[in-house]
């Protein structure tokens, strides 16, 4: 016992250094064992960092898929695009640049999300999200500061920067407190937890489900509004807005009807809690999986109208609606993708649970 | 019983790794029986452990953090196991290259498994 003591003292160790530059580079999620393992296989530092360096691209790339999620962080692109490119339609490059730091900012932060993250996800959803702003403003100023000593034709256009920046930002907050990213669920070892786990688990999902449901009901109403004062403008706009007004009316309204939450309620043995779990899951599962007919096709009617409205006021029309419905459909299928990644997460957490 | 998930070779080899490590299934051993099962070729350790996180995402395998040992810097070992459907998975890839084997006997001889049979096309 003695000489297996002396054994493992002479076990070679990585520098220290070098270790701890590496240990930033891996992700929070995978840091413990991918560290251990490398730890275990060195021989040499050259042998140690080429081991990690070959490594880190697929940890990341890995953690980057089960963390961040592509269709949210797409539609968030192009929100993003969209707005940063309305006075610069020449200059698509000025628009696109900050677009592609800002989704990598995103990313990356979903990616190195510590686990005390996500338990502030659930408790302070507000924080984390103001985080994700600030880190979007950080980075797009930088790259702006960047572009300005290199190329500084590429620069976005002050009013840009005042104006809808600001406005994407508002509504990243939102996106990002409604559903806050880097949360890998279902949790690793989730089917040996306890009663009080769960019902950890079970309060901070529907806490982040009530959210969510409050988010897009205060979002229709805000819809209903805004496209409330299409009406004055052309007869096929103001058509096109009161169709997305009685779409957006009708979504909040479904939700109030049908999206309630039911507390769990207290003293609940694990048996009880578990089947309680799985009929909220459920009825999730349910929700999702008719989710086009009751979120997407009450508002695909009044996007239409305005599609070709505006399409029959312009230049050429012809490509442009086709242009205007090539979106919509691309928008409609990342919605689709985005909600069905989550229906797979719910049933694979209902087979952890025993259905 | 929900359609079985598709698994690629990697993937398979990956699933057989952890199938022969047993209750000693963790990076380090996985990593290194697959690139045993590869007939020697280099593995990137990084690719194993994507593997793993996909095989985990589709319910194929399990997980669990073992308890720091000092050899690792007094880390944790992350270890893996088969589940029901990753077995099932398995022994269907198992199967099919079994039958696939049966035919390439057939056609090209069992010399080809020496490297004596040339796969080229005779005329």
């Amino acid at each position: 016992m003695g000489n297996g003591n002396m054994e493992r003292q002479k076990q070679p160790r990585p520098p220290e250094l070098m270790e701890r530059i590496v240990r930033l580079l891996v992700p929070p999620a995978s840091r413990e064992h991918v560290m251990g393992d490398l730890s275990e296989r060195y021989r040499s530092p050259g042998q140690y960092l080429a081991d990690a360096l070959r490594s880190l691209p697929f940890i990341i790339a890995s953690q980057a898929r089960r963390a961040a999620n592509f269709a949210r962080s797409a539609i968030g692109a192009y929100a993003l695009f969209v707005m940063l490119n309305m006075h610069a339609a020449d200059n698509w490059l000025a628009a696109a640049l900050p677009t592609l730091v800002a989704v990598i900012a995103l990313v990356l932060r979903d990616v190195y999300r510590t686990p005390s993250d996500a338990s502030v996800a659930t408790r302070r959803p507000g924080l984390l999200a103001v985080g994700d702003v600030g880190t979007v403003v950080v980075c797009v100023g930088l790259s702006q500061a960047l572009l300005a000593l290199l190329a500084p034709e590429l620069l976005l256009p002050r009013q840009v920067l005042l104006v809808q920046f600001p406005i994407y930002c508002g509504m990243l907050f939102l996106l990002r407190y409604q559903a806050p990213g880097g949360a890998v669920w279902p949790p690793a070892g989730a089917n040996t937890q306890s009663l009080t786990e769960l019902v950890a688990e079970i309060r901070g999902l529907q806490g982040t489900w009530i959210r969510a449901v409050r988010i897009e009901i205060a979002a229709s109403v805000v819809v209903a509004v805004v496209c409330g004062l299409f009406m004055r403008a052309t007869p096929v706009g103001k058509f096109g807005g009161a169709l997305i007004a009685a779409g957006a009316l009708f979504i909040g309204c479904f939700l109030i009807r049908y999206a309630r939450v039911t507390p769990i309620p207290e003293g609940m043995g694990l048996t009880e809690t578990m089947t309680f779990y799985r009929q909220l899951l459920e009825q999730q599962i349910r929700r999702i999986r008719t989710m086009i007919w009751w979120y997407l096709v009450p508002l695909a009617p009044g996007a239409l109208a305005l599609i070709i409205g505006g399409a029959l006021h312009g230049r050429s029309p012809t490509p442009s609606v086709i242009q205007g419905l090539a979106v919509m459909a691309v928008m409609g299928a990342l919605v689709v993708k985005m909600n069905n990644a989550a229906l797979q997460r719910i049933e694979r957490r209902l087979g952890q649970l025993g259905v | 019983m929900a359609p079985q998930p598709s698994i690629g070779q990697f993937e398979q080899l990956v699933m057989t790794a952890i199938l022969k490590c047993g209750r000693n299934a963790y990076g380090v051993t996985i990593h290194n029986t697959v690139e045993a099962l590869s007939g020697g070729k280099t593995v990137s350790l990084g690719a194993v452990y994507a593997t793993l996180d996909r095989l985990e995402d589709k319910s194929l395998i399990s997980s669990w953090l073992a308890d720091p040992t000092p050899e690792r810097g007094g880390r944790s070992k992350r270890h893996y196991r088969l589940e029901s459907s990753g077995e099932r998975a398995l022994r269907e890839s198992a199967l099919t290259a079994k039958r696939i084997c049966a035919v390439v006997e057939e056609v090209w001889g069992t010399g080809i498994w020496n490297g004596k049979n040339s796969p080229a096309r005779q005329s």
